[in-house]
């Protein structure tokens, strides 16, 4: 529908007149000439009069169109798109506005950064709004973050507050907050107009989740994939299915990319470091994974230990690649070191350090309970070490001095022929090893397979005591799992191991994520391994006594025992460092708090810790561990705090790869698309599509064609014609030749 | 308003005293140059007094022409004495007559003629080219006489050889301006009817009647023997109508008013002067009448001096 910003200019139809005024008053013009005769010109005038008069015509077609068009152009048609909002009046409309919150949205172009752009423009897309407009904001995090969740009309309210929104540390999808803008704007029925406005930097990672059955977008494809981990790692949402045919016909959707089109950056993004078990005074190898975007550039990482260089090195980051870098830790005394890697100043500083902490110990604490005949052989297995000196601090137990231990202390549980045992110690050793701890397992003559029935981390559940008959004791061990940390150094060299076997503790019912890593004879399970929580538990099938096997008597039962504490002490029971995330339970990676910790911030600041009952008993979550960086604990005893945590930002959204404008309409698969570059151009667009689309500058144009088209042909019919003197064929005499 | 055309101003005598008869036409640079031209006859004339032209008498002159038998009243010393001795018949020589030439200009004075685009109308061209052609013939003993017409005859003066005689004529014709209608064809019967002995006719008019009436009197004219000369006097813009605007063009002789442009009209206007002016040429050509186109926009001194070198040439 076409209607007219100035209609004022409709008086300036009149000028539509001026041509035939102009016609009429030059045919009417009363300047007589006397001529000698009138003769010829009433002959010619009967010849020529048809062409006169198309001639003519032509030119009062072409001089009014020009008229007519001037005319248009100067009431300033409008093309608007909305034809029933034009026909009821102005209609109000709802606005869903989706603000990426990325931290990639803090990378700087100039002074300022994409995210100062990205709020001014919401909050300009929400000044402009009308009295009866309304809108709702989302932040495009993780999860969505509504900041308007309902419909609101608090235009002032709404873009001071968006004004004064600040960027997250994390990573980012548009598709479950687009979603979740439109469900908000669905819930009104009765608007007709509706928008969607999506305003994110130019990096490919947010569009990922845009996936639809049929279809590949570059985008999706050129997402990140950074296989950077962390025990907390959060767990991917399942991949909420973008269906453009939930967004309703009339909702126009407005992306604005401002990001940098070709941006630069590096960050590191992972690290490993080897052996994971540090014991003091043992230098470890780091391992730094460089995440880079754009060209290739030599950069710098520096490593600090307790906030002192250690050491730099340059490395050429590949472009689009991630880059590995390898340092030497200097051996560092026993207790939790922070330490930090850092890159140069770039556009986005906030990826450019990566913390993490390094726990050394004086020697493995490891405890043992059993009675002293089950744990002779571990006892002489656990005490033998390097020039008689063992590097585990070894404490042997009876099994009902269990309640007055604090697990935590210790790297590894042994279990010989322990169970039953009381239901407290059960529960609290199934927390120790949700905390990350391993508890092995060795059965024995005290336990009936029914024992095992309360324990609910157990690998498998025993189903009998068999007694291998005498031709049959003889068997071979087999690593069903070579690859195990725990086996890979123990599967070279010479033939399998055999043993004689006795009894066997039957176990067919296996739980869930239960490996078996070692086997005996017909692939009876030997050793099985059942992750719990973030700890482990093993469970072996036969005793940690001669009474059921040789096993304590063969050459392989003390490596097997050794690698055993060392697994137990560099799987599961300390993490260098964690994502930020607002909520982690404190038994899980921080057993040692208690409620009367004190947990600080990098900033010095105390975090809450909360209580919670889960599954009846008392857990304890720290809350906040939003800012990257080294938090520190301090019991109440201790007198000064030590680093406890190391929070990083998922590094995710450190690549930048660009996603392209051209794809986001394939990506999006909307029909009412509006794309932008600029806050200028938003509005440019918004406006446009609100108010219409003015033709008042083409109008002008095709005005100046026909202009032109009309000068072409009055000059042409004007053009010099040839005289009849010229053709007449006459001497100074005055006489005409013939022709 | 007539736009001026590119032509040479017509130079008037200058003179603080208002200047009659030949003076009011030419003046004595013009007539010096024309002294020495004359305007010769195609044809045998009839004249009274002896001249240079052929006349188709017998005369005194040095030409032989034939033998006749001698009777009463012949001068016995033209007898040719060899043929009596031959013969025994009494035949006198006869001899070619020479006489002068009697001109009779025909000046248009319709109102018609009084159209000129600059300073010049064609009636004032037609007349000084009348002055200057009754100059020429004086100056070489010969008589002029003079017929100004509109739709009558106006004037009419008897040829003789003085040059009072010119300039008495000429003072009645620069008391004349153009008036009434225009009635070439009857008029040029009338004094093709008068005219009886052989004479040069010189008609000079726009001829801007009916084309087919008026050659059919200059063939009446043509039947008599005479020596015709027709000087189509025309203003360039009359040929060309190549105004730049439009007007509401009056015809000077009827009234009619017609507006029109005349840059869209101007192909079809020449294509139908060039098909009028062609029909004169051609049945003037026909009929052995000399016809001349003569535009106002040229001096009549060197139009003139042209016209009479091409006769005189074609004469020989």
């Amino acid at each position: 529908m076409i209607s007219f910003l100035n209609p004022f200019f409709l008086w300036f139809g009149l000028s539509l007149l001026i041509p035939l005024a102009l016609h009429m008053i030059q045919s009417s013009r009363t300047v007589r000439l006397q001529f000698s005769t009138i003769r010829f010109i009433k002959l010619a005038e009967k010849r020529s009069s048809r062409r006169i008069k198309m001639e003519n015509f032509i030119l009062w077609v072409l001089r009014t169109l020009l008229m007519a068009l001037l005319t248009l152009a100067f009431m300033m048609p409008m093309i608007r798109t909305k034809e029933f909002g034009n026909m009821l009046g102005r209609a109000a409309r709802d606005v869903a506005i989706v603000i990426d919150a990325s931290y990639s949205m803090d990378y700087k172009a100039g002074r300022r950064t994409t995210w100062d752009e990205a709020i001014e423009t919401a909050a300009a897309i929400i000044e402009g709004l009308s009295d009866k407009d309304r809108f709702c904001v989302y932040l495009a995090r993780e999860q969505p973050m509504p900041i308007y969740e309902q419909l609101t009309g608090e235009r002032e309210a709404g873009a001071a507050r968006v004004k004064a929104l600040k960027l997250g540390v994390g990573s980012s999808q548009l598709c479950p907050a687009v979603m979740a803008a439109n469900t908000a704007l669905e819930q009104e029925t009765r608007r007709v107009e509706r928008e969607i406005h999506i305003i994110s930097d130019n990096q490919a990672l947010p569009w990922a989740q845009f996936k639809r059955e049929g279809t590949t977008p570059d985008a999706a494809t050129n997402a990140p994939a950074l296989a950077v981990t962390a025990s907390n790692a959060p767990t991917s949402a399942p991949d909420a299915l973008w269906d453009p045919s939930k967004i309703n016909d009339r909702t126009t959707c407005f992306v604005t990319l401002l990001g940098a089109t070709a941006p630069e950056n590096v960050s590191p993004v992972n690290m490993e470091l080897e052996p994971k078990l540090i014991t003091a005074e043992t230098p470890c190898r780091l391992t730094v994974r460089l995440s880079r975007t754009g060209p290739p550039q030599e950069t710098a990482v520096t490593v600090y230990v307790d906030e002192k260089e250690v050491v730099r090195r340059s490395v050429l980051a590949g472009e689009g690649t991630s880059t590995e870098i390898q340092f030497m830790i200097p051996p560092v005394g026993p207790g939790s070191h922070a330490v930090r890697i850092a890159t140069p100043d770039d556009s986005l500083p906030v990826d450019n350090t990566f913390h993490f902490l390094i726990r050394a110990k004086q020697k493995l604490p490891t405890l043992c309970a059993g009675t002293k005949e089950s744990t002779l052989f571990l006892r002489a297995a656990l005490g033998a070490g390097i020039n008689g000196v063992s590097p585990f601090d070894i404490k042997f137990i009876q099994p009902d001095q269990l309640q007055g231990e604090a697990f935590q202390a210790y790297v590894c549980v042994f279990l010989c022929n322990a169970i039953p045992l009381p239901g407290q110690d059960l529960g609290r050793l199934e927390q120790y090893v949700k905390g990350g701890g391993v508890l092995v397992i060795f059965p024995g003559d005290g336990a009936a397979p029914s024992d095992y029935g309360a324990w609910s981390c157990m690998p498998a559940q025993p189903s009998a005591l068999f007694d291998v008959p005498q031709d049959k004791r003889k068997r071979v061990l087999n690593w069903a799992k070579p690859s195990h940390p725990m086996l890979v150094s123990l599967k070279e060299g010479g033939a399998p191991p055999s043993l004689a076997i006795k009894r066997l503790l039957k176990c067919e019912k296996r739980e869930d994520r239960t490996e078996t890593l070692i086997t005996t004879g017909e692939n009876d399970p030997f050793l099985l391994e059942r992750p719990f929580g973030r700890g482990a538990v093993l469970q072996f099938t036969v005793a940690a006594d001669r009474s059921w096997s040789d096993f304590p008597l063969s050459p392989f039962y003390l490596p097997v025992m050794h690698q055993l504490v060392q697994y137990s002490a560099g799987a599961g029971t300390f993490t260098p460092f964690l994502w930020t995330t607002e909520s982690l339970p404190l038994q899980e990676y921080l057993p040692e708090a208690t409620k009367d910790s004190i947990i600080r911030d990098p900033d010095a600041n105390p975090v809450s810790i909360r209580t919670a009952m889960m599954d009846g008993q008392v857990s304890l979550h720290v809350e906040g561990l939003t800012k990257p960086g080294i938090y520190t604990l301090q019991d109440p005893q201790d007198v000064e705090p030590h680093p406890a945590l190391a929070m990083n930002m998922t590094r995710a959204e450190s690549d930048l790869v660009p996603v392209k404008a051209e794809d986001v309409p394939a990506i999006l698969g909307i029909k009412n698309l509006q794309m932008a570059a600029s806050r200028e151009e938003l509005l440019r667009k918004i406006e446009d599509f609100r108010i219409g689309k003015t033709l008042g500058e083409q109008m002008l144009w095709l005005a100046l064609l026909i202009a032109i088209v009309e000068s072409f042909y009055s000059n042409w019919l004007r053009r010099k014609k040839p005289k009849l003197t010229d053709s007449l064929v006459m001497d100074p005499s005055g006489k005409l030749a013939g022709k | 308003m007539a736009e001026k055309p590119k032509e040479t101003k017509v130079e008037k005598p200058k003179s603080a005293v208002p200047q009659e008869g030949i003076a009011a036409f030419l003046n004595p640079e013009e007539m010096h140059k024309l002294s020495r031209i004359v305007l010769l006859s195609r044809y045998v004339v009839e004249g009274n007094l002896a001249g240079a032209h052929r006349s188709p008498l017998k005369g005194a002159s040095s030409e032989f022409a034939d033998h006749k038998a001698y009777g009463v009243g012949d001068d016995p010393k033209h007898i040719d004495w060899k043929v009596l001795s031959r013969t025994d018949r009494y035949f006198v020589k006869r001899y070619e007559d020479e006489t002068n030439l009697r001109v009779y200009i025909i000046l248009d004075r319709s109102n018609s003629m009084g159209y000129g685009s600059g300073d010049t109308r064609k009636y004032d061209f037609a007349c000084r080219l009348a002055a200057a052609l009754g100059y020429v013939v004086v100056k070489a003993r010969d008589s002029v006489g003079m017929f100004v017409y509109s739709d009558k005859i106006d004037i009419e003066v008897e040829p003789r050889n003085s040059f009072n005689h010119l300039h008495n004529m000429l003072k009645r014709l620069q008391k004349l301006e153009p008036a009434s209608t225009t009635n070439t064809a009857e008029t040029l019967h009338q004094i093709a009817a008068n005219v009886h002995k052989r004479a040069l006719i010189v008609v000079i008019s726009d001829l801007l009647d009916n084309e087919k009436e008026i050659n059919l009197a200059l063939a009446h004219f043509r039947k008599k023997l005479h020596d015709v000369i027709v000087f189509h006097v025309l203003d360039p813009l009359e040929i060309d109508f190549s105004f730049k605007k439009g007007f509401e063009f009056e015809d000077m002789e009827t009234g009619e008013l017609i507006t029109c442009d005349p840059r869209s009209l101007s192909k079809d206007y020449q294509k139908i002067f060039g098909e009028f002016l062609e029909q004169y040429r051609t049945t003037c050509e026909g009929m052995k009448v000399d016809y001349r186109l003569v535009r106002t926009d040229q001096t009549v001194e060197s139009y003139v001096r042209a016209y009479l070198e091409e006769r005189r040439r074609l004469s020989k």
